[in-house]
């Protein structure tokens, strides 16, 4: 694909917490099958999409498509076109370029009943400071269409966000977590399969949005597609897939691994030597098959750049061996997120 | 920040003080639209009014009633000439009862009734013949306007009538000898009553020695009778277009405030990409202003009637009907005010003008025929106009409503409703 690749499996990101299930969102998950026989269509897809304000393209370019069951971040610097992108996806902007679709709708011309496929949680909580948490969610719930029976539902969402006890109280007297997180509650008031989360953890702490992370996690698990923009670079690794976008453009697009290997060219191994390790050993292991590079960091330590960091470990090791050197450790290097950014921007621009 | 760069002292204040004028101009000055309507807004509305208001109208419509080829219909157009400048004739008519159901309908101002035999009240019992002046005015102006019309109006008949009386007898006399004229020889002619022009000065000294001076002098004098069951006091005609203007400011200035305020805080956002259209949105704002402001109109009204002894004269069902129409048409202006307004400073601006446009044209100071076309339209489209005559008409005057003033109330809601949303079909519209 453009963008993402297979389905991802079951995997639970580390820090996951098992939290009481959303009986709304257990409830509906069948019907959002599909029948058997018939593919899934994409949850999301843009072939070719550009828009334009005035003489300003503000993306271009954008080819996607984003599996069901998936955590997609758009990523990039402020003004980069993130904001446009997911408007774009729910359908409020009309591409001057391509087509979206949206569970292979054309977003912008879902009718007023089909847009109930998507929650959107923009980036500043839209709440009225004068009611209290669950008016708000009650409100922004009947907006969306849930039923008048909703409390037993809406009470789930408080314990899902972890707001159950604070309900009475008034927006105005909330904290800006709290208000993010009855915002996320009230996203998903109506159980739509599709999540578009414009910058959902700006401005709030790293505990809370690690516990924003496993709460994405966790509605992925029940078989949600969310598409989160951050421009917390660093959030790439909580992705299944990963759209890089800079000045309006994809710079880059693979799940979290695939674009760190681009960005570093293969995985980063460190092998420390109880001695300095010798010229010649740096020429034997520059002439293993799997290393694409190997450079001192210091004069014990080595750093390869190799296609597979585990297959390639134990050949390292054995070349060493040979070259009679005693390893002392080794490690596979975990790149920051920033430098795999900068340098896949750094590539996308040039 | 080095710590010298930070003013110290008594220039402190004064940076800060300077540092809020400069903010607080620049804010103003960046809403041109809002400057606009801050000064132009009320010159516009006093220019309309200047130029829209008739002060022919206070001329009354009235039809005159006596009996049927009497010397009063021959004499009636030159009296309603002279007159010109407080009636119009309408016509003469023998039949009371038509001409009080033309006032009834609103097709007249005045039905002014001429006595039936006025030669016997005057001279065979000396006391005034009474005219009486027939008007159904609720306008304590209006009523007093009616009450002087009137009074000038007799006083031009009396003198009608004694310029003829002398012009007759001066006729008689120059017919007579000088020296009839004399006292002593009216007493000697007395008893040669085969001459008719001694006959006439007898009659004319009997006349003129046994009737009251007053009423040789004003033979006619004027009653006025309002057709309204009870008398209205001054209280009693404003409260009711004090409510509807009330209501309609309030209802207009809420429902602007709530959508301009969901407009700020983002919430069209969501609206643009939720499974709501803008019909539904304004159904539900319209259905909670409704329920508000009759809570609040049903309170009003309540205070009103129990603290200033307001009269109930009508059915409370039209009152209620009453209510309910304008507080729709209001909320429905007050969502279009909403969508054209950029700011909620735009928003109560806007209201504002629109209360000032209600105390103009919406008759609460001045009846409404005293506004002439086409500024009449103004008050047309203002929904106060029909609230404040329906009001006055059930509370006051215990009638049912007209068939106009339900029929307005009903299309400017429908337009106001159907302009909003346009208006917000348009804002909630793909980009």
């Amino acid at each position: 694909m453009t963008a993402a690749g297979e389905r991802p499996g079951e995997r639970v990101g580390p820090g996951t917490r098992r939290r009481r299930r959303l009986p709304s969102l257990d409830r509906h998950r069948d019907e959002r099958e599909p029948p058997p026989g018939l593919a899934t269509p994409p949850a999301l897809s843009f072939a070719g999409v550009g828009k334009r304000f005035g003489d300003t393209w503000v993306v271009r370019d954008l080819e996607l498509c984003l599996p069901p069951g998936s955590i997609t971040g758009l990523i990039g610097p402020s003004g980069c076109g993130k904001t446009t992108t997911i408007r774009l996806a729910m359908g409020a902007y009309r591409p001057d370029e391509g087509d979206v679709r949206l569970l292979g709708r054309i977003a912008h011309e879902m009718s007023t009943a089909e847009r109930v496929v998507a929650g959107y949680l923009p980036q500043e909580p839209m709440l009225f400071e004068e009611l209290s948490l669950w008016e708000n969610l009650n409100f922004l719930a009947a907006l969306n269409g849930v039923r008048f029976r909703r409390r037993a539902e809406l009470r789930a969402l408080l314990d899902f966000v972890d707001l159950r006890g604070e309900e009475s109280k008034l927006v105005n007297e909330a904290s800006g977590g709290m208000k993010r997180r009855l915002a996320l509650a009230a996203t998903l008031a109506h159980n739509p399969p599709v999540l578009m989360l414009d910058e959902p953890t700006a401005g709030i702490d790293p505990v809370l949005r690690r516990r924003f992370w496993d709460q994405f996690r966790e509605l992925r698990d029940r078989g949600h597609t969310l598409v989160v923009a951050t421009q917390y670079v660093g959030e790439a690794a909580d992705c299944d897939h990963v759209v890089l976008l800079n000045q309006g453009r994809i710079a880059a697009v693979g799940t979290p691994d695939e674009l760190r290997r681009r960005a570093v060219g293969g995985d980063l191994l460190d092998v420390s030597t109880a001695r300095p390790a010798q010229p010649a050993t740096l020429q034997a292991l520059m002439a293993l098959e799997p290393v694409r590079d190997a450079r001192f960091q210091d004069p014990q330590t080595v750093r390869l750049t190799v296609t597979d960091a585990a297959s390639t470990l134990p050949l390292v090791l054995d070349c060493l061996r040979h070259s009679g050197e005693e390893v002392t450790a080794s490690e596979e290097v975990s790149v920051d997120y920033d430098e795999v950014f900068i340098a896949l921007v750094g590539v996308g621009t040039t | 920040m080095s710590r010298q760069r930070i003013v110290a002292g008594p220039l402190r204040p004064l940076v800060q003080v300077v540092a809020f004028v400069k903010k607080d101009m620049m804010v103003v000055l960046r809403q041109p639209r809002l400057l606009l309507v801050l000064v132009i807004g009320p010159f516009v509305l006093l220019l309309l009014f200047a130029l829209g208001y008739d002060q022919q109208s206070t001329v009354l419509r009235t039809m005159f009633v006596g009996p049927p080829d009497s010397a009063y219909e021959q004499s009636i157009d030159r009296i309603a000439g002279d007159l010109g400048a407080y009636l119009t004739m309408e016509g003469y008519t023998s039949d009371r009862v038509a001409a009080e159901r033309q006032l009834a309908d609103g097709d007249l101002d005045l039905v002014v009734v001429f006595p039936e035999d006025p030669r016997t009240t005057v001279i065979d019992e000396g006391d005034h013949a009474v005219i009486t002046v027939v008007h159904n005015k609720l306008d304590p102006i209006q009523q007093t306007a009616v009450q002087v019309s009137s009074q000038v109006a007799v006083q031009e008949l009396n003198a009608v009538v004694l310029e003829t009386i002398v012009a007759d007898l001066q006729e008689q006399l120059r017919a007579a000898p000088e020296a009839a004229a004399t006292p002593e020889v009216v007493d000697e002619l007395d008893g040669q009553a085969d001459d008719s022009t001694t006959e006439a000065i007898i009659e004319a000294r009997d006349v003129a020695s046994t009737i009251e001076p007053a009423v040789l002098v004003r033979p006619f004098r004027s009653e006025t009778v309002n057709l309204l069951r009870d008398p209205i006091s001054t209280n009693d005609y404003f409260a009711p277009a004090a409510i509807a203007l009330l209501l309609q400011h309030m209802a207009l200035t809420f429902s602007a405030m709530s959508l301009v305020r969901e407009r700020n805080l983002g919430l069209f956002e969501l609206y643009q990409v939720g499974p709501i259209g803008a019909g539904r949105i304004l159904i539900g704002k319209y259905l909670s202003h409704l329920l508000v402001s009759g809570a609040l109109a049903a309170a009003l009204l309540g205070s009103v009637a129990a603290g200033i002894d307001l009269p109930f004269r009508g059915s409370l069902w039209w009152v209620a009907v009453g209510v309910v129409g304008l507080v729709t048409s209001s909320v429905m202006a007050g969502m279009v005010l909403s969508l054209v307004a950029r700011t909620d400073t735009q928003a109560v601006q806007y209201a504002m003008l629109v209360l000032l446009a209600g105390l103009f044209f919406g008759g609460f100071l001045l009846d409404l025929d005293a506004v002439r076309y086409p500024i009449r339209a103004v008050s047309l489209v203002l929904p106060v106009t029909y609230g404040t005559r329906l009001l006055r008409d059930v509370l006051l005057r215990g009638t049912s409503p007209v068939p106009t003033d339900l029929l307005g109330l009903a299309l400017t809601s429908v337009a106001f409703a159907a302009a909003s949303w346009w208006l917000l079909s348009r804002r909630l519209r793909l980009a």
